[in-house]
């Protein structure tokens, strides 16, 4: 096992704007909001600002798409803002890979202070997502998109994504490991629910400040069984934004900083490629980049003192707590029950609400919650003695990890 | 409208140069895949390479149609597309080829309901006519719950 990456990134500043369940405020206007709040709270200046980095696809694709309203590029956002940074990058997948974009650039020297961002569109009308043209024409969903595709093989199946996404691994898992009912998942999505009304950029925390109860979950409106409804997240309108710096920079500025000890991410060992949605390969992408991260950061899951993992859909959570180490394979259903996963247990787990307690802002509240935990920002969701908190955004080759540290690498 | 429901179907598969002798395959009632000539490995989906030793040679191969369902879900919401808006809910899930184990294909179970079948349930390949001669592979279960194993 090699040592240590010595990293020298650090996150110093958080912003995000208000969040909508439709297209009230346009998305650029938010985008922007997002990012003077981030770059305020780390106590820069605009012209300060020499890289930014987002992640604009998803869930509405550039190519077919309008820039500041169903997406936001970095084109976009620096227009907005009237800065002229020296590096720009609009990376594929999830924030969790914009993440590590940021963190690279800042440590290779490319930019001394970076805007991440991330902004989400949500058309607000049920017409949700890349299946639009589905409606009108068959061009969507054809399969005619070249060699990689898979399209041709699912979509004449009425493979429902994401859901049924989440729907067949959580299937296949309660088969192969006799656990995960709804009525142990009930303990995550409960617990989550009532973490995000701490939160008061949370989409419930503002718009629905109300306890989801166990027996609402289990008798909640089914979208692919076993997902229900509370078991995906709800999409919004809304845009987060981070500054990301040196460590060195970052003791001057405003706030206290999370120090970036271990990153991992743009995992692809998947051999067979046959269809996203099975849970094997789901589960190797993420131990992979596990490995990836413990080695990196020189720490283990058991020194970790808070979690963040991607709950887009709940069953995600579980699998990256299995693959991570946090617990073992094919116990997350047990271990997530008995408070153990709450703000007050052994390992605090989206203690900020993340996407189902906060909205669909991909992972925003995520990296949010650990950076503002480290720093002990995080206010009345404060977790004592949180030093070391492991984030990890999105799934599969989708995917990004961090580890964040309160003290200096 | 109603003349826009008789002709509801859903998505058609379009064949790309890669996939293509998969779909001629399923057009005459045959399920292939692809065998390496280098390595000995199956695949699928094709593709123009070998995924485990990435050599060129590979070539389609007839598999049996015989499996097991490796995962399936009742789906309520209808992929938002008319056809299956208006079949909803329906099965959807998988089934592992019975020559190898990284060999997964979708399906709708046809025949079967969703507390009638279960993960590694036995099931065979039919082949079924979407629209006007275009064809996609369904596995249909072999043993019910009720006539036992």
């Amino acid at each position: 096992m090699r040592a240590a990456t010595r990293h020298t990134a650090a996150f110093a500043g958080f912003g995000q704007s208000r969040v909508f369940r439709g297209p009230d405020e346009p998305l650029g206007k938010l985008a922007t909001e997002a990012s003077l709040a981030a770059i305020a709270d780390a106590g820069l200046d605009l012209d300060q600002i020499d890289g930014v980095v987002c992640t604009p696809d998803a869930p509405f694709s550039r190519a077919k798409s309008k820039d500041g309203v169903a997406f936001v590029s970095t084109r976009y956002l620096v227009e907005a803002l009237g800065i002229r940074p020296a590096w720009t990058a609009d990376v594929s997948g999830t924030i969790g890979n914009s993440m590590l974009e940021a963190i690279r650039a800042v440590e290779c020297g490319k930019s001394s202070y970076a805007l991440l961002f991330r902004a989400l569109h949500n058309p607000g009308s049920g017409a949700y997502g890349h299946t639009q043209e589905a409606k009108t024409g068959e061009v969507e969903l054809s399969g005619n998109e070249g060699t990689s595709s898979l399209e041709q093989y699912r979509a004449p199946y009425g493979v429902y994504p994401p859901a049924d996404a989440a729907a067949l691994p959580w299937s296949r898992y309660q088969a192969k490991y006799g656990s995960g009912t709804r009525e142990q998942m009930a303990a995550f999505v409960t617990q989550t629910r009532r973490n995000g009304l701490m939160y008061e950029g949370g989409y419930w925390a503002q718009h629905k400040p109300v306890e989801l109860t166990v027996e609402e979950y289990l008798n909640a409106r089914m979208v692919s069984r076993p997902v229900s409804i509370f078991d995906c997240d709800i999409p919004v309108q809304g845009a987060g934004a981070f500054i990301v710096t040196t460590a060195e920079r970052a003791a001057d500025l405003k706030h206290p900083a999370a120090y970036v000890h271990g990153i991992a991410g743009d995992i692809r060992t998947r051999k067979s490629v046959t269809v996203d949605e099975a849970l094997e390969e789901q589960w190797a992408d993420n131990a992979e980049l596990g490995r990836r991260l413990w080695a990196d950061s020189g720490w283990s899951p058991d020194d970790m003192d808070v979690a963040d993992l991607y709950d887009g859909f709940s069953i995600m959570t579980m699998i990256w707590l299995e693959a991570l180490g946090l617990c073992g394979e094919g116990e997350a259903f047990d271990f997530i029950q008995d408070g153990r996963i709450a703000p007050t247990g052994s390992l605090p787990l989206n203690a900020s609400g993340g996407n189902l307690g906060g909205g669909r802002l991909h992972g925003v509240n995520h990296l949010m919650d650990g950076m503002l935990q480290v720093t002990g920002r995080a206010g009345h969701r404060q977790v004592e003695g949180a030093n070391l908190a492991v984030v990890a955004v999105g799934m599969g080759w989708a995917s990004g990890a961090v580890v964040l540290g309160k003290d200096r690498r | 409208m109603a003349q826009n429901i008789t002709t509801l179907h859903p998505p058609l598969p379009v064949p790309d140069p890669v996939s293509a002798p998969f779909w001629e395959g399923v057009g005459r009632g045959v399920l292939l895949v692809q065998r390496c000539g280098n390595c000995g490995r199956l695949q699928f989906p094709f593709d123009l390479r070998c995924k485990s030793c990435d050599s060129t040679e590979v070539a389609p191969y007839e598999v049996s149609g015989r499996g097991a369902v490796f995962s399936y879900t009742e789906t309520v919401s209808g992929a938002r597309h008319p056809y299956f808006e208006g079949i909803s809910p329906y099965l959807v899930g998988q089934v592992q080829l019975a020559e190898q184990d990284d060999l997964i294909l979708m399906s709708n179970f046809p025949g079967s309901t969703y507390n009638e079948l279960w993960v590694g349930a036995p099931v065979r390949v039919e082949f079924h006519e979407l629209a006007r001669g275009v064809f996609i592979p369904q596995f249909r279960a072999t043993e019910s719950i009720e006539t036992g194993q």
